[in-house]
């Protein structure tokens, strides 16, 4: 059920675009009602989703990819004692390991390519955590992918600290 | 609602106006992505309250409100859809939090052996009250409306349909 969760995003996203480009308002009126049981549905039907999906192709790509950057903005990385931030698109990676991937190119110098990168070792000695919508801090990993950047809205990067609960929760 | 409407319409009519500057000018451009990103609150509002014209008549602060409802509805709906349940879990004087998938246990004592590992921890709950005391921690979790109740107290399902929240405790009683 996973496969289908970033085509119904998708949908979402160009049946917002067909709003946005309808002006006339009786199709106004009605358009808000429908998407929530056409959504439903195509959640329950395999072949109704896989349509959708397609059939939706080849609308204005530049209007598209506005939507996409504004639904999905980066998120600020802190790393912990320095003021100035970075910022990076979660969209643009398909997993946790490429964001650690990208954290370490980002702050570890003369950083080469490790196999055996996650997490909990991208950056030696710190913690990969971020913030939800509700201002929590939270350590990144728990959730799957897709759930973890719908709800990321900040990345904090910490120091592991003397403290040996810290270090065995990464095990 | 016809205001609400002409609002609404009028917003959508701005935005396709001033995608073909949006490449021109970065000024524009931003100004381009506030537009969307108003639009698109309002029409995820609307998607999910039959009340939302009503609101949208009403003061910006309303509809602002009404979005972030929104958006975690569809955050809750999607976890429920794809058969997981996350909750956060914090323990105390452990400043990083940490997410369970309640679907994914079979129960209260699978519950406790999670979070055993997760925190390095070991975690006392109700159905352990009466046995050894040399357990440090106890496990509360906030339920619908916000009060602290020990775990374990209730069938597991029951748990399941009531749990918002969970928190490893100081266990500061001694047996």
């Amino acid at each position: 059920m996973n496969s289908f969760e970033p085509q119904s995003q998708d949908s979402l996203q160009r049946r917002f675009h067909q709003d946005n480009s309808t002006t006339q308002q009786p199709r106004d009126t009605t358009t808000p009602f429908i998407p929530k049981p056409a959504s439903k549905n195509h959640n329950n039907s395999n072949s109704s989703s896989g349509a959708a999906g397609r059939s939706f192709q080849g609308f204005g790509l530049n209007v598209e990819d506005d939507l996409v950057s504004s639904v999905v903005p980066p998120v600020t990385v802190v790393l912990e004692g320095r003021s100035i931030c970075q910022r990076i698109s979660l969209d643009k990676h398909g997993s946790y390991q490429s964001l650690a991937s990208a954290l370490r190119q980002m702050f570890v110098d003369g950083a080469d390519s490790t196999d055996d990168l996650d997490l909990s070792n991208a950056i030696p000695g710190h913690l990969i955590a971020y913030e939800d919508m509700e201002n929590d801090l939270l350590l990144a990993g728990d959730l799957t992918w897709k759930d973890f950047v719908r709800v990321a809205k900040r990345i904090r990067i910490l120091p592991v600290k003397g403290n040996t609960r810290q270090v065995k929760r990464n095990e | 609602m016809g205001r609400g409407r002409s609002s609404s319409s009028s917003s959508i009519e701005s935005s396709s106006k001033s995608n073909p500057f949006g490449a021109s000018s970065s000024t524009r451009n931003l100004s381009t992505d506030l537009r969307l990103g108003l639009s698109f609150g309002t029409s995820s509002g609307t998607q999910y309250f039959n009340g939302g014209y009503g609101y949208s008549v009403a003061a910006p602060a309303v509809e602002d409100a009404e979005y972030v409802a929104a958006v975690e509805e569809e955050e809750e709906n999607e976890c429920n859809s794809v058969g997981s349940f996350y909750v956060k879990v914090n323990m105390e004087g452990v400043p990083i939090g940490r997410k369970i998938d309640l679907m994914s246990l079979n129960g209260y004592r699978d519950l406790i052996r999670t979070l055993d590992f997760m925190f390095n921890a070991s975690i006392l709950w109700a159905e352990e009250e009466d046995m050894c005391n040399e357990k440090s921690h106890v496990l509360t979790y906030a339920d619908k409306e916000g009060d602290w109740m020990m775990v374990g107290d209730v069938p597991w399902e029951m748990f399941l349909s009531t749990v918002r929240r969970l928190k490893i405790s100081r266990a500061n009683y001694h047996y």
